[in-house]
């Protein structure tokens, strides 16, 4: 009797224990599946710090330790690194502190930690190696990868597949299906931030990052990326010089009397005939399609290619100032047969008043389409009834225009003046195309680009001084700021919503 | 000039029209008013077809004169009086502008877009001449051409599979600060691109990635202004079907590409003209980062000194309006055929590519 109990309850005890540790397994087997994976992490963290122990020559100086990646601030692979490391860094972080705070314990974070690190090991040798390999032959580099390089690179690589490796048994075999759930509602709250990651990642780089370095290089004097990547020059005094010396060279005044010249005298002109051409081409019904794609055609064509036309409607062939035109060019010929006399519009020598009349003309005819399009679509939707209440008081079509039509579009008409002003403060391929090339930008025989615009300016600058370019195009980001403001303001009060 | 007097004309027949329902005023009879008022009508209906027309002419005109100059001689487009027709058509005008390459040895002239190996004239190689073979002459049309659709061809294609994926992300999935990065987007829209460029000058210098089809490319794939424009699109699709879908257990990426995308078709096509058409009209950008003869883009290239004669001494002047038209026909083909798309997405932007 006592020997059977006592059987029993060692049975008992040992079912117990058994189930005990099978209990303690089945609840600790994620972490246990895990000790391979911290060790790659940690071995990947090590391999990742690898090359730095290499020691390179470069042109007779010993670089040794994160010089030894690369040659200066953000040339070479020092940027790279340093951004890995910073990845690296903070999912060892965040994983050691998930498995700490038990709340990541079953998710595959430090999987993933394992991978990262293990990947920015076998990037960092390799990029090492590559830079080296680039550098051979130049500043008595003899190339020679790094034994810390090749070792980063092959057992990364190895580390890299293990740890991939360790995921999928940890997702497939560990994972009960409260964890692949647990798994579906994580991947589903950050889904859409997958689905972003390209957008993101270029705005960062190209959008993002460019207002705020565009304000930091503006305060550095003549800074250049020439300069910046020789150790010798790549320091600027901080101060506000670039906006100083751009406001006192007195082309950049000119700059800017031609871009006000022709935003202020092309988008009232074109508005008013936008309009005009609109209200007509709503007042009739045949053939109104085939006008309006007529009229849309200019929109559809390359700027520059274009301005060469008009460039050659206006010129005088073969003239100089001291010889006579073999051809006075096709729009002269139309001016002399109404009786008028020729005009130099573009040819050497000519007058400033020509070219900003050619160049206005050739802007408007640019600019009707969009506009025309606009104002006609808010034409169309203008409700029949106010021109039928107005017929029935009998008010005549000038007051209907004046009273009726511009008060409706108004929103409309807005939208075309402020984006008409914002485009005409970025006038500069239009003077391209007809002022012959960007290193000319004014009739042939004239010096200091008597034409050039403020987006001319900036572009002259980018490739030499980016310090004095980024402060002219802060100063004409302010000046569209403020003249958008000021259309904002006008048409808040003028704007029949 | 034309425009101004035609201007003053439709004011004029605007101001007839405001005079004259006061005479009509004084009329006896009712059916004397209806017979003026209808003569009137089409009074009015002819002077809009007029002003019409003339300011139609004005909109065709360099379109007409870039034509008929493209197949003048160089001679007749001398000509004291300016011809309205060519006496005779110069075809040769068009292939002066694909030319690339002569060979020094027996000058003859190539239209290859990539330089050749063998002269096949005269079949001598650079090695057999002892120096240089092949000298680059002309527009080289054909080497523009390619450039620019591998850079309009692979930047669309990329910056469509951007758009669709962000656009879907803000109209469909939910996850905590969507609302913020919307918001952060749009507000870039605000700021002109002069300001980027200078920055991204600097990046792309960093790189090493100038001079490269890369650097024409990666600048501009992402646009705010698309994935807002798709966005609202995607918006309008009701969200029962996306729970329908979910239920059958389709995927999200299966559910983008077999019912949003076919739905929001029409917009995507106005996204992908008007994208095409910026990598066609594109100067500023490319001349700065990628203005070698390997990687130059067609406006680049067209608005270069290539088109200087060395026997005539001057510019062939027929020769660059071929090389215009030749740029400029593919666009009008464009519009021709997806003239409504063009049309909206032009409307709701209100940018030029």
């Amino acid at each position: 009797m006592t020997d059977e109990m006592n059987e029993a309850v060692e049975q008992n005890d040992s079912a117990e224990k058994k189930a005990r540790r099978t209990d303690f397994f089945r609840r600790h087997s994620a972490l246990i599946a895990w000790i391979p994976t911290a060790i790659l992490c940690l071995l990947g963290v090590v391999l990742f710090l690898a090359p730095i122990g290499n020691v390179v020559k470069v042109g007779g100086d010993t670089l040794t330790g994160y010089g030894a990646l690369g040659g200066n601030w953000m040339e070479g692979l020092k940027m790279p690194v340093i951004v890995m490391l910073a990845i690296a860094s903070v999912s060892v972080i965040a994983g050691v502190l998930g498995v700490a705070l038990k709340k990541y314990r079953n998710s595959l974070a430090f999987d993933i930690v394992a991978i990262a690190t293990s990947f920015s090991a076998v990037a960092t040798g390799s990029g090492q190696i590559a830079w080296l390999g680039s550098m051979s032959g130049s500043q008595g580099v003899v190339y020679q990868p790094g034994a810390f390089s090749i070792l980063a690179v092959v057992f990364g690589a190895i580390f890299l597949l293990a740890a991939v490796g360790e995921a999928v048994i940890h997702s497939v075999w560990i994972a009960d299906n409260n964890q692949r759930a647990l798994w579906k509602t994580t991947w589903g709250r950050w889904k859409g931030w997958v689905y972003l990651l390209p957008a993101i990642i270029l705005l960062t780089i190209f959008t993002v990052w460019p207002i705020i370095n565009t304000f930091r290089i503006s305060i550095l004097e003549d800074y250049s990326v020439l300069a910046a990547k020789n150790p010798e020059t790549a320091h600027f005094a901080v101060n506000f010089n670039n906006f100083k010396n751009v406001v006192q060279y007195s082309g950049f005044w000119n700059c800017l009397l031609n871009t006000v010249l022709l935003t202020v005298i092309t988008v009232p002109v074109s508005t008013m005939l936008a309009l005009i051409i609109a209200v007509a081409l709503n007042s009739i019904k045949p053939l109104r399609r085939i006008f309006q794609t007529i009229f849309f055609l200019p929109y559809v064509t390359n700027t520059i290619a274009i301005g060469m036309v008009f460039m050659a409607m206006f010129q005088m062939i073969g003239y100089s100032p001291t010889t006579e035109p073999t051809s006075v060019g096709v729009i002269n010929t139309i001016i002399e047969a109404f009786g008028g006399t020729r005009v130099n519009w573009v040819n050497e020598s000519s007058s400033k008043f020509a070219n900003m009349f050619v160049l206005c003309v050739y802007i408007i005819w640019n600019a009707l389409p969009f506009k025309i399009l606009v104002l006609l679509g808010g034409l169309q939707g203008v409700n029949k009834q106010y021109y039928d209440a107005a017929k029935v008081d009998g008010a005549s079509r000038w007051r209907v225009f004046w009273r009726i039509t511009v008060p409706l579009l108004s929103p409309m008409i807005a939208y075309v003046v402020i984006t008409g002003f914002i485009g005409g403060f970025k006038e500069y391929n239009s003077v391209v195309g007809i002022f012959g090339t960007a290193d000319l930008m004014g009739p042939p025989g004239s010096f200091g680009k008597p034409l050039n615009t403020m987006v001319g300016y900036i572009y002259d600058r980018i490739a030499n001084n980016q310090g004095r370019a980024s402060a002219a195009a802060l100063i004409l980001f302010a000046i569209i700021f403020i003249v958008t403001m000021i259309n904002l303001y006008v048409s808040k009060k003028k704007v029949h919503y | 000039m034309a425009e101004e007097l035609n201007q003053s004309e439709f004011v004029a027949v605007e101001a007839d029209a405001v005079s004259s329902p006061k005479t009509q005023g004084g009329g006896s009879k009712i059916q004397n008013i209806s017979k003026k008022q209808k003569i009137w009508k089409i009074l009015v209906q002819i002077a809009l077809y007029a002003f019409l027309t003339i300011m139609a002419v004005i909109v065709l005109f360099p379109f007409y004169w870039m034509l008929i100059s493209s197949l003048k001689t160089v001679k007749e487009y001398e000509a004291t009086v300016p011809t309205f027709w060519p006496n005779e058509f110069q075809w040769s005008n068009y292939s002066y502008a694909f030319r690339s390459f002569t060979c020094n040895n027996c000058g003859h002239i190539f239209y290859n877009p990539i330089a050749p190996t063998v002269c096949s004239e005269c079949g001598l190689t650079s090695a057999d001449f002892g120096r240089e073979l092949f000298q680059s002459v002309g527009l080289n049309l054909g080497r523009l051409f390619l450039n620019t659709v591998i850079v309009g061809v692979v930047s669309t294609i990329l910056s469509l599979i951007i758009t669709i994926l962000s656009a879907y992300a803000f109209a469909r999935l939910n996850f905590k600060g969507k609302n913020i990065v919307f918001a952060l987007l749009l507000a870039t829209m605000m700021i002109p691109g002069e300001l980027f460029t200078v920055t991204n000058y600097v990046t792309v210098a960093n790189w090493n990635l100038l001079n490269t089809y890369t650097v024409l490319i990666i600048t501009s794939l992402v646009s705010v202004f698309y994935i807002y424009l798709l966005r609202q699109n995607f918006m309008q699709i009701p969200n029962e079907l996306y729970l329908a879908a979910k239920v059958d257990g389709t995927s999200d990426l299966k559910y983008l590409w077999k019912v949003m995308i076919p739905l929001s078709a029409p917009t995507l096509i106005s996204i992908t003209l008007l994208k095409m058409m910026g990598a066609w009209n594109a100067y500023m950008w490319p001349k700065l980062v990628a203005n070698d003869v390997a990687h130059r883009l067609i406006t680049v290239g067209l608005r270069g000194e290539a088109f200087f004669d060395e026997i005539l001494q001057k510019t062939n002047m027929p020769a660059q309006m071929a090389a215009v038209v030749i740029v400029t026909i593919p666009l009008l083909i464009l519009f021709i055929f997806f003239r409504k798309y063009i049309m909206r997405g032009v409307s709701r932007s209100g940018i030029k590519g």
